[in-house]
C-alpha cells in the first residue's frame, strides 16, 4: 500500500504554524482608533518616561495654579457656565443616579449642568453619559457620574467655602463642585493631566478652578485650611498632611481600601478642638475598567 | 520505533505538562490571585480526557501512521504552549468584575479554551504511546510517571532560578525535543516538521513580553503608574515574585490612627505578586519606629509593658517579619528578644542584602532573629515562649473585603493555629491578631470567634481572657491565657482613648463606649463579640448575614463568609450595592465549576455520540460505567483534600500542588503497573484495592495531621519527601482500580471502554473543581469521607462488572 509523501502530523503542523504566523500579523497590524482631544494630553497616555516622570514630579511645587483672585481680594460674583448639547443624555445620566437613592436637588443640578463628555478622550465621547468610569490615559479615570454625585453631596458645601480636590484627572470633578462654590483647588500628579485639566477647565468657563501639579499626599499647605477635601483616588490611608489642612468643623472624603474595585467611601471630620473623627458612609463597587483604554499604545 | 525514543518523548512530555500546569498557576497567581490553581489541573485533566475521546475516535484512521501522529502531537504542544501563553495575554477577563457582569465567566471559558490546547496534545502523546505498542505498555507507562513525577520536582527547581513566565519557554522546548525525539527522521519532511515548529515556538515566544501580566487592581501597577516610582530590586521563586518600589509619591503606612500627624520616615514599598506585603523605613534610631505605635496591633505592648521577667527579657514573636516594621515596633517597645519569622526567602535575601542599609538594618539589629519559615511549622518545632505573638495582616489592606482571598487556605487563622499560639505564650503573654476591617465586620469577628473556640479548646474561659479594639482600618482581637485585670483593661483604654480607636470587646466593657471615633451605622463589632460570648451564639452565627463561624484546619478558608442563603435579603437591603459585597474568588470557583461541567461533557462525552448505538448492546454497562464515574470522583476528590492539607504541611500552594500532583501520579501510576501482578482477577483486584483505599483513606482522615504535626518544623525537602511517602501507600491502591476496572471491562464489554475512559475523566475534570468548592461549605474532612465512600461503593460494584467472556480480547485499551 502506497502511502502519502508527507505524513498528516507535519502537514498539521505546518498548517497551524502557518495560520498562528498570519493571525500574529494580523493583531499586530491592528491601530488605535483613539485620537485625543484637543486639550487631552500630548503624549498618547502612555505612562512617562521615568526622566520626564522625574522631572515632573520635582517639578510639582514650582507649578503655577491657574488664574485665581488673590486672597482677601473682592472676588467677582461667579456663575458656572452652562450648556446645552447632550443635555437629554445628563437628563438620562441623573435619572441613573436617583436610582442610586440620591436624591438631593443641588447635587443632581450640578450633575445636570456639567457637560462630562467634555472631560472623557473623544473616542469615549459616546459612552460619557454612561454608569461607569472611563479611562482618561496615565491609568487614571473619570469617575462613575453616581460617584461623583454621592462624594460632592457627602461634603456638604456651602457657598464660598473653600475645598481641596486630591486627584484632578480630567477636572470633571472640580467642575461639579464649582457649581457649589468658586473657591475650587485641585491637584494631580500626573502632570500632563494636570496640565491638560487646567487647560480644559478654562476652556470650559471653569476657570476659578485653581490646579495645581503635585502629590497630592502633601495637600496644598499655601492655600489650607480647607472647608472641605475630597480625594478622588482610591488609598490606603489617609494622609495625615491632608487631615492636617482641614479646617475645625470641615469635612473630608475619601474613598479609602486597596486598588481592588471595592472601596469604602469614608468621611472624615474634625470637631472645634481639633480632634478627628471618621464614619463609613458606604461600600463602593468603582466599576472596573473592561475596554481597553485608547489613550494607550 | 525502538521502545526508548518512544519512552524518551512520553517521558519528556510528560514532564513538560506537569511543568506546564505549575508554571500556569504561578502566572495565572501573578495576573488574577492564586484563584486558578484548581481550575489548572481541572483543564489537565480535560486536556486528558479530551485527548482519549479523540484518539479511540480516530485511532483507526490513523493507520500507520501512529508514530508520526506522537512526533506531530507533541511538536503541537510545544507550540500549543506559547500560543495559548499569548492568547490568554489578549483575554480580558476581569476578576473583580465577575460580580457586577457574570458575562465575565464567558472570559473564564476562554481561559480554559485556552489552556486546554496544550494539555490535549500532551495527552495525545500519552495516549498515543500507550495505545499503539500494547506490549510495551508498561514501560511507556513507566516513562509517563518518571517523567511527571520530575516535571513537579524540576518546575519547582528551576522556580528559584527563573522567573515563571521563562518557565513556558523551558516547557516548550522540552516538548519540542521530545517531538524530534519520536519523529521518525528517515521520513521526508521529518527535519522540516521539527525545524518548523522550533522556528514557530520562537516568534510564538516573541509575540508576548517576558514580563508577566499583572491585574490593573493590583498594587505594583498602580503604584508604577505614579511619576517618578521605579522598581530597585525584583527577585522571583517559588514563593512569588518580589518587587521593591520606590517613588516620591509612594506613601504607606495603613491603618495609622487619624491623631497621627507626623511625617513618616522615607520607605520603599515590598511587594509579593504584585501586591502591598509591607514597607521597608528607614529608620535608624529606636524612637523612630513611633509612628508604628498609632496602630491597633500595638496595643499588645500597651495592655502589658514589656519588662523583664524571672526568664529574661521578654521575647517577642513576629509572624511575617516583612520589611520589619513590627520587628521596629518590637524594638520601640523594649522586647529583648525579637523572633521574627519570614517564609519568603527572598524576603530576607533582600532585606540583608540590597535593603540592608534601606530598612536600617532592622533585621540585624541587637536581640533579632529572623528564620525563614512559617508560623505553624516553627511553633510545632520550639519550646520557646514568648509575651507577645504578633500576628499582622498578610494580605494587601482591602484584599479580603472583596473576596480575593475566599477561595484560598489559610492556616494562619485557624482554632488550632490559635491553640498552638497559646501553648507557646510566656507568663502575661498575649496573642495580638489584626486583620484589615470590612463592613459589615467579616475578619473581625471571625477572628474573635476563632480565638474564643481555642481558648475553650484549652479549657480556658473566654470572656475575660479576649479583648478586640479597631480603628478605620484594621482591627486587632488580643487573647491571653491569663484573664486580663482590670489594670489591664484600663492600659487598654489609655491606649486606644488618644488615638481615637474604638473598642469592641473588654471584659469590663461599659455600655456608650463603643462605636465612637470611627461611626458606624450600628455597633456591628461590639454586638457581635457579646453575640458570640453568650448563649445566643448558635441563633447569631446563624442569623448572621456572613459565615463568621470560627474556622479550622479542617475548613481553613478565612476570608470566605458568603453565604448563599443570605442572598435575598443582602440583594433587597442592599441594591446595586450587593455587588461589593460578593466574593470574586469564591465566585470564579462556582463559574468554573458549571463550565467545566459543559466543557467536560462537550469535548469529552459528546464526541463518543456516534458509538452510542455499540454502547446499549453492552452487558452491565451501567455498572461498568457508574464505576468509573465513582472512581473519577473519588480519586481526584482524594488528590484535591491532600492538595488542601499539604498547603498546610508544605506551607504554599505550589510546593504542595508539585509535591500531591507528582506523587498521586507517580505512585498512581506504580498501583496501575501492580495491578497486572496479583493473581486474581481483575474485579477481585479492583475490590481488594478499594478496601485498601477506604483503609488507608480512614487511617489519614483520623491521624494525618498528628502524624505530620511531627515533621512540620523540618526543612522544605524533607518535608517534601514526606508528603510523597504519605502520598504513596493511598495513590498505589487507588491505582490499582483504573487499569483492573479497565481490563475486566475490555475483556468482556470492548463497547464500553471508550465511554469508561470519558466518564471516568469527566468525573475527574468536575471533582477538581467541586472538592475545593465543598471543602469550603462542610470541610476536608467530609470531602474525603464522601470520597471514600466512592470507592467503598466502586469496590462493591467491581463485582457487577461484565463478565469475561472467552476468549480474551486484545488490550483494554481503547482502538
Amino acid at each position: 500500500m502506497s502511502r502519502p509523501r508527507w505524513p498528516p502530523s507535519v502537514l498539521l503542523v505546518a498548517g497551524i504554524v502557518a495560520a498562528v504566523f498570519a493571525f500574529a500579523g494580523g493583531c499586530g497590524a491592528a491601530e488605535d482608533p483613539a485620537k485625543p482631544a484637543s486639550d487631552e494630553p500630548a503624549q498618547d497616555g502612555a505612562a512617562p518616561p521615568p526622566d520626564q516622570a522625574n522631572a515632573a514630579a520635582a517639578d510639582a511645587q514650582t507649578d503655577k495654579p491657574a488664574e485665581k483672585p488673590p486672597e482677601g481680594q473682592a472676588e467677582k460674583p461667579w456663575a458656572p457656565p452652562a450648556f446645552t448639547e447632550r443635555r437629554a443624555e445628563r437628563d438620562r445620566m441623573v435619572r441613573q443616579i436617583q436610582a442610586y437613592g440620591l436624591t438631593e436637588k443641588p447635587v443632581l443640578e450640578a450633575m445636570r449642568s456639567v457637560p462630562r463628555h467634555e472631560f472623557v478622550p473623544e473616542a469615549l465621547s459616546r459612552q460619557a453619559y454612561d454608569d461607569g468610569p472611563l479611562p482618561i490615559g496615565y491609568g487614571q479615570t473619570i469617575s462613575q457620574p453616581y460617584i461623583v454625585a454621592e462624594m460632592t453631596r457627602q461634603l456638604g458645601l456651602e457657598a464660598g467655602a473653600k475645598v481641596l480636590e486630591i486627584g484632578t484627572g480630567s477636572g470633571y470633578q472640580a467642575a461639579v463642585l464649582t457649581h457649589f462654590t468658586r473657591n475650587v483647588y485641585t491637584m494631580e500628579i500626573v502632570g500632563p493631566l494636570a496640565e491638560a485639566a487646567g487647560k480644559r477647565l478654562r476652556r470650559l468657563g471653569y476657570d476659578v478652578v485653581a490646579v495645581r501639579h503635585g502629590d497630592g499626599y502633601e495637600g496644598w499647605p499655601e492655600k489650607g485650611p480647607f472647608d472641605a477635601i475630597i480625594v478622588t483616588c482610591a488609598t490606603g490611608q489617609i494622609p495625615p498632611p491632608l487631615i492636617k489642612q482641614l479646617k475645625a468643623g470641615g469635612r473630608m472624603v475619601i474613598p479609602v481600601g486597596g486598588p481592588f474595585s471595592i472601596q469604602r467611601l469614608m468621611l472624615v471630620v474634625k470637631d472645634e478642638a481639633g480632634d478627628v473623627s471618621s464614619r463609613s458612609l458606604m461600600a463602593v463597587q468603582f466599576v472596573p475598567l473592561l475596554r481597553r483604554d485608547p489613550t494607550r499604545d | 520505533m525502538p521502545p526508548l525514543r518512544t519512552r524518551l518523548a512520553v517521558a519528556l512530555v510528560s514532564l513538560a505538562v506537569i511543568g506546564t500546569e505549575l508554571a500556569l498557576m504561578r502566572s495565572l497567581s501573578l495576573r488574577y490571585w492564586h484563584h486558578f490553581a484548581y481550575l489548572v489541573i481541572s483543564v489537565a485533566l480535560l486536556g486528558f480526557g479530551a485527548s482519549g475521546t479523540a484518539l479511540a475516535l480516530l485511532g483507526r484512521a490513523m493507520g500507520g501512521w501512529r508514530r508520526e501522529w506522537l512526533a506531530g502531537a507533541a511538536l503541537l504542544f510545544a507550540l500549543a504552549v506559547p500560543a495559548a501563553r499569548w492568547l490568554a495575554r489578549g483575554v480580558p477577563l476581569d476578576v473583580q468584575y465577575l460580580s457586577w457582569n457574570l458575562g465575565q465567566a464567558v472570559y473564564v471559558g476562554l481561559l480554559q479554551m485556552l489552556m486546554f490546547v496544550p494539555f490535549f496534545f500532551g495527552g495525545a502523546v500519552v495516549g498515543l504511546a500507550l495505545t499503539d505498542e500494547p506490549d510495551r505498555i508498561g514501560g511507556h507507562y513507566a516513562a509517563n510517571l518518571v517523567g511527571s513525577g520530575l516535571g513537579g520536582v524540576a518546575a519547582v527547581l528551576l522556580m528559584h532560578v527563573l522567573p515563571a513566565e521563562d518557565l513556558f519557554i523551558v516547557m516548550a522546548a522540552v516538548a519540542l525535543v521530545a517531538g524530534a525525539v519520536a519523529m521518525p527522521w528517515y521520513r521526508p519532511g521529518g527535519v522540516a516538521a521539527v525545524l518548523l515548529a522550533a522556528a514557530g515556538l520562537v516568534h510564538l515566544f516573541a509575540l508576548a513580553p517576558r514580563d508577566p501580566l499583572f491585574s490593573p487592581y493590583k498594587m505594583l501597577p498602580q503604584a508604577l503608574a505614579m511619576p517618578g516610582s521605579r522598581v530597585i530590586h525584583h527577585d522571583e521563586g517559588p514563593l512569588g515574585r518580589l518587587d521593591v518600589v520606590e517613588g516620591p509619591a509612594l506613601h504607606y503606612a495603613p491603618g495609622l490612627s487619624l491623631q497621627f500627624s507626623d511625617s513618616l520616615p522615607p520607605h520603599v514599598l515590598l511587594m509579593i505578586d504584585g501586591d502591598a506585603a509591607g514597607a521597608v523605613y528607614d529608620c535608624t534610631e529606636r524612637d523612630e519606629w513611633s509612628f508604628l505605635d498609632y496602630t491597633t496591633g500595638a496595643s499588645a505592648y500597651h495592655v502589658r509593658p514589656m519588662e523583664e521577667g524571672d526568664d529574661g527579657p521578654p521575647a517577642v514573636l513576629i509572624v511575617g517579619a516583612g520589611g520589619g516594621g513590627d520587628i521596629g515596633l518590637a524594638r520601640y517597645h523594649g522586647a529583648g528578644s525579637i523572633t521574627g519569622l519570614e517564609q519568603n526567602p527572598d524576603i530576607i535575601a533582600a532585606m540583608t542584602g540590597p535593603l540592608r542599609d534601606r530598612g536600617g538594618r532592622i533585621y540585624e539589629a541587637p536581640g533579632v532573629e529572623v528564620r525563614q519559615a512559617e508560623a505553624r511549622g516553627y511553633l510545632a518545632s520550639t519550646g520557646r515562649r514568648f509575651r507577645v505573638i504578633q500576628v499582622p495582616p498578610v494580605e494587601a489592606f482591602g484584599a479580603s473585603g472583596a473576596g480575593l482571598y475566599a477561595t484560598q487556605e489559610s492556616y494562619l487563622y485557624t482554632v488550632e493555629a490559635m491553640e498552638a499560639m497559646l501553648d507557646h505564650m510566656a507568663d502575661g503573654g498575649l496573642v495580638c491578631l489584626t486583620r484589615w476591617a470590612d463592613e459589615p465586620p467579616r475578619d473581625g469577628l471571625r477572628l474573635f470567634d476563632t480565638a474564643r473556640a481555642a481558648l475553650e479548646r484549652r479549657g480556658l474561659e473566654p470572656a475575660g481572657r479576649l479583648a478586640m479594639i479597631r480603628n478605620w482600618a484594621t482591627v486587632t482581637v488580643l487573647a491571653s491565657a491569663e484573664p486580663f485585670s482590670p489594670a489591664d483593661t484600663a492600659r487598654l483604654r489609655a491606649f486606644c482613648g488618644p488615638r481615637r480607636f474604638d473598642l469592641c470587646y473588654l471584659p469590663d466593657l461599659r455600655p456608650g463606649e463603643v462605636n465612637r471615633y470611627h461611626v458606624l451605622d450600628h455597633p456591628y463589632f461590639a454586638e457581635g463579640a457579646a453575640a458570640l460570648l453568650g448563649s445566643g451564639r448558635e441563633a447569631f452565627l446563624a442569623e448572621y448575614p456572613f459565615d463568621v463561624r470560627a474556622t479550622t484546619d479542617d475548613r481553613p478558608f478565612f476570608s470566605h463568609f458568603f453565604r448563599w442563603k443570605s442572598l435575598p435579603a443582602l440583594a433587597d437591603q442592599l441594591g446595586r450595592r450587593l455587588r461589593a459585597y460578593l466574593e470574586r474568588g469564591y465566585l470564579l470557583l462556582a463559574a468554573a465549576l458549571v463550565q467545566s461541567v459543559l466543557l467536560a461533557a462537550v469535548l469529552i462525552l459528546v464526541p463518543l455520540a456516534p458509538r452510542a448505538g455499540e454502547l446499549r448492546s453492552a452487558p452491565r454497562k451501567a455498572a461498568g460505567l457508574a464505576y468509573f464515574l465513582l472512581i473519577g470522583l473519588g480519586f481526584m476528590a482524594l488528590e484535591m483534600g491532600f492538595l488542601g492539607r499539604l498547603m498546610l504541611y508544605l506551607a504554599d500552594p505550589v510546593y504542595a500542588a508539585a509535591a500531591v500532583i507528582s506523587s498521586f501520579l507517580v505512585f498512581g501510576g506504580i498501583g496501575s503497573l501492580a495491578s497486572r501482578a496479583w493473581p486474581l482477577a481483575p474485579r477481585q483486584v479492583a475490590s481488594v484495592a478499594a478496601a485498601a483505599v477506604v483503609a488507608i483513606g480512614t487511617a489519614y482522615l483520623l491521624r494525618l495531621d498528628a502524624w505530620l504535626a511531627a515533621t512540620q518544623g523540618e526543612a522544605m525537602p524533607v518535608r517534601f519527601l514526606v508528603a510523597a511517602a504519605f502520598v504513596a501507600p493511598l495513590a498505589v491502591a487507588m491505582g490499582h482500580l483504573f487499569p483492573s476496572g479497565l481490563r475486566q471491562v475490555g475483556l468482556a464489554a470492548p463497547a464500553v471502554v471508550p465511554w469508561a475512559w470519558a466518564v471516568n475523566g469527566v468525573a475527574s475534570v468536575i471533582a477538581t473543581v467541586a472538592a475545593p468548592l465543598a471543602a469550603m461549605h462542610v470541610g476536608f474532612a467530609r470531602v474525603g469521607l464522601v470520597a471514600l465512600g466512592c470507592y467503598a461503593a466502586a469496590g462493591v460494584l467491581a463485582w457487577w462488572l461484565p463478565e469475561r467472556r472467552p476468549p480474551a480480547a486484545p488490550d483494554s485499551r481503547p482502538a
